[in-house]
């Protein structure tokens, strides 16, 4: 394997790999499997099913790589095609209602937090490993991106292809779930 | 374990089992939704366009200004269908729409609102042009395939819903008479005596004028009118 691979951007390393250069797949596998398993767990918590749903997104984005504007973000491209896998794999076998996303209907303002301490930042991350479980999967997959993945608000918009506000709403919503839920268990006899 | 991924997935693409799709494989899809883009937008303006155009053509507007009880059945007689069919392609080209950065990111209501408002204006342009009025014509001489049975339904008449047209043939102080002959239909031809609401003078007509009256038919062929209006279209 060429050795300068290591150092070149997620970006570089997409262009090569949709000129034919595997090595340079492996690469990006190597920087994105910890954290799609991560990401994928919070959807499917067998850990055999998140493996294979992270494989199957990894070959997709092998399947789809000269579709991405080398332009762009690698990060919110990858994440989106392993959010859709993952979606599938959860709904793969259960009936789901169509449901309408009300947060998507209306624009609502956005502002990201960039006042937000290390500390501040440190306690959200720590509360959202510990009550991410009962929160319903639109809160669930925003706090992963945001808090656990450190995507930016844009990113987290295209990856869930949401309007930038919609980010902001439902992230300020899943942090009031998240508070309540812990609060909640903190009362429980 | 996350080694075996890698390795899984090299495995595969080293085997051939997954290929990368071509750059024209992405342009052709873009290309293919970019073209049933137009095509609904198309459809929409047509459709849109043409529930106008049956609306002002059936005389159906002109209820508008008979007060509640002409704005009820303007809303009876609306063709629903086209509207249905309408709000169905503007569905349609949004969820199209949403496959783009632009698309996604603009707010459902926003967009919905923005592409409604798109499509008004688009019927509303394509309406002012002669084109459904040609179609109308080509329809009448039965060289409308297809569409030809929409286009004939515009002179369908309303008796039913207490709407008559007509082309007047006597006028006296306080009652006249129309009579319409349409040469293809029968249900909808015939000759009424119309009692005017209060307050209309039967003087400001004149023989041979085409007239729209709304009201109930209150002894055979004599019509008890709340709302009369010149019709010439």
């Amino acid at each position: 394997m060429d050795p300068s691979l290591e150092s070149r951007t997620d970006e570089e390393l997409a262009t090569a790999v949709a000129r034919n250069n595997h090595d340079a797949f492996g690469v990006l596998m190597d920087r994105y499997q910890a954290k799609l398993l991560r990401y994928g767990r919070r959807f499917l918590p067998d850990p055999d099913r998140a493996e294979d749903a992270v494989a199957e997104a990894f070959l997709k984005a092998y399947e789809n790589i000269k579709s991405f504007d080398a332009a762009r973000r690698f990060s919110p491209w990858l994440y989106r095609i392993a959010h859709n896998t993952f979606l599938d794999a959860l709904r793969r076998g259960r009936r789901e209602p169509l449901a309408l996303d009300l947060d998507a209907l209306v624009a609502h303002p956005s502002y990201e937090r960039d006042t937000e301490s290390e500390d501040d930042a440190r306690e959200a991350r720590e509360l959202v490993e510990r009550g991410l479980a009962r929160l319903p999967e639109r809160y669930r997959e925003v706090l992963v991106l945001y808090y656990l993945e450190s995507l930016s608000y844009q990113e987290i918009a295209d990856v869930l292809q949401v309007p930038l506000g919609t980010v902001g709403v439902r992230l300020a919503r899943a942090r009031a779930a998240l508070k309540k839920g812990i609060g909640d268990r903190h009362h429980e006899p | 374990m996350t080694t075996s991924i890698k390795e899984r997935v090299l495995e595969k693409i080293e085997r051939g089992e997954v290929s990368m799709r071509s750059r024209a494989h992405f342009a052709l899809q873009t290309a293919l939704v970019a073209a049933l883009l137009a095509l609904a937008a198309v459809l929409a303006a047509f459709v849109g366009s043409f529930a106008l155009f049956s609306v002002r053509q059936s005389g159906a507007d002109l209820l508008l200004g008979f007060g509640g009880r002409g704005v009820a059945t303007f809303f009876a007689l609306f063709p629903w269908f086209s509207l249905a069919l309408l709000l169905a392609l503007l569905v349609a080209i949004e969820l199209l729409v949403r496959r783009f950065r632009l698309g996604y990111r603009t707010p459902l209501l926003v967009a919905l609102a923005a592409l409604a408002l798109s499509a008004a204006a688009l019927a509303y342009a394509l309406a002012a042009t002669p084109l459904h009025s040609a179609l109308l014509d080509r329809a009448d001489r039965g060289e409308l395939p297809i569409l030809g049975e929409f286009y004939e339904g515009v002179h369908a008449g309303h008796e039913g819903a207490g709407v008559y047209r007509g082309v007047v043939t006597t006028i006296a102080e306080e009652r006249f008479g129309i009579a319409h002959e349409d040469g293809d239909r029968d249900t909808d031809d015939g000759s009424w005596t119309v009692v005017p609401p209060a307050g209309f003078d039967c003087a400001s007509l004149h023989e041979g004028e085409r007239v729209l009256v709304a009201g109930s038919l209150v002894a055979t062929s004599t019509i008890q009118a709340y709302g009369v209006r010149p019709y010439e279209r």
